[in-house]
């Protein structure tokens, strides 16, 4: 083979290869476009980032309650034994109420993980849109039949109702 | 009709922190028997082995939520009549109506305090 055969072959090669890239990146282009998903930016981020919010907005609220209660119990005046006992078993309540913080901020710690998962299954259909497989195109979460519709978990401020409310249901 | 304190109460939560906080409250109420469960299915089953005068229960538990549960409840015969509080961080008008509908007897908001649990209770069984 000539030196201009062996040239021309190697240029062949190269713009080959340069086209099989080109048409690798078109393609993964195509695929992760079809992973684009509006829903994920646009209402679980932002509800993740709320209830994370509301999470560490309740935690301060409940350590301060717990620690007031407890202060107020190290105050006491323990000359008159009888109020003294009263008042710390109105601590302790207002300690037990400011604990039920761990039940709510769970229930919103569950809501994240499920946004968590979701960008977790993004990103493994965009690597498998880079390797060249086929991507899925992402489905569409179908809405809960029935009572798991009434699943929500707690509300975040100004979404749910009042126990006033509530009660007013069941005057 | 008087209340009894003595009166079998079973509350039912998956958070054993929750379970923890009901079980004092009503202690410091007053209440002396009190049976716990995680989640709707082990509830119904201590509900057929135990005579019980109320039930306070949470609404989302696996695999049996307290909505099922209030829902078997009313349909068995023998527990039809059963009082039945829900205690649950669902706040939407969407579920304290359903549950009226499935013939829950009251119904309190996450996180709530130790004088809304006593005026419910006092609503549902009567003044103590």
């Amino acid at each position: 083979m000539s030196s201009d055969e062996a040239n021309t072959a190697r240029i062949k090669k190269l713009t080959q290869e340069c086209v099989d890239i080109v048409r690798t990146i078109l393609v993964a282009r195509r695929e992760m476009g079809k992973l684009h998903d509006p829903e994920l930016r646009q209402v679980h981020l932002p509800r993740a980032s709320e209830e994370i919010g509301a999470i560490l907005a309740m935690t301060e609220s409940a350590t301060n309650d717990i620690m007031l209660a407890a202060e107020d119990m190290m105050a006491l005046d323990l000359s008159d034994p009888d109020f003294a006992a009263e008042q710390v078993n109105a601590g302790c309540m207002r300690i037990f109420e400011a604990c039920s913080f761990q039940d709510i901020t769970g229930q919103r710690i569950a809501n994240v993980l499920k946004t968590l998962h979701l960008v977790e299954a993004k990103i493994e259909q965009l690597e498998g849109a880079w390797a060249g497989a086929s991507a899925v195109a992402p489905e569409a979460p179908s809405a809960p039949a029935d009572d798991a519709a009434l699943l929500n978990g707690p509300a975040l401020e100004g979404e749910g109702i009042e126990q006033d409310f509530v009660d007013q249901l069941f005057a | 009709m008087a209340v009894e304190m003595n009166m079998p109460i079973l509350i039912v939560d998956d958070y054993r922190t929750m379970l923890r906080i009901v079980r004092n409250l009503l202690s410091k109420l007053g209440f002396t028997d009190i049976d716990e469960a995680a989640d709707g299915e082990t509830a119904y089953a201590m509900l057929k082995n135990k005579s019980y005068s109320l039930v306070i229960s949470d609404w989302n538990m696996q695999p049996m939520t307290g909505f099922e549960l209030l829902k078997v409840v009313r349909a068995d015969a023998d527990l039809k009549a059963l009082p039945f509080i829900m205690v649950t961080a669902e706040s939407k008008v969407e579920n304290v109506v359903a549950a009226r509908q499935a013939g829950v007897n009251n119904y309190i908001i996450k996180p709530f305090s130790a004088a809304v649990l006593k005026a419910k209770l006092k609503a549902v069984l009567g003044e103590f």
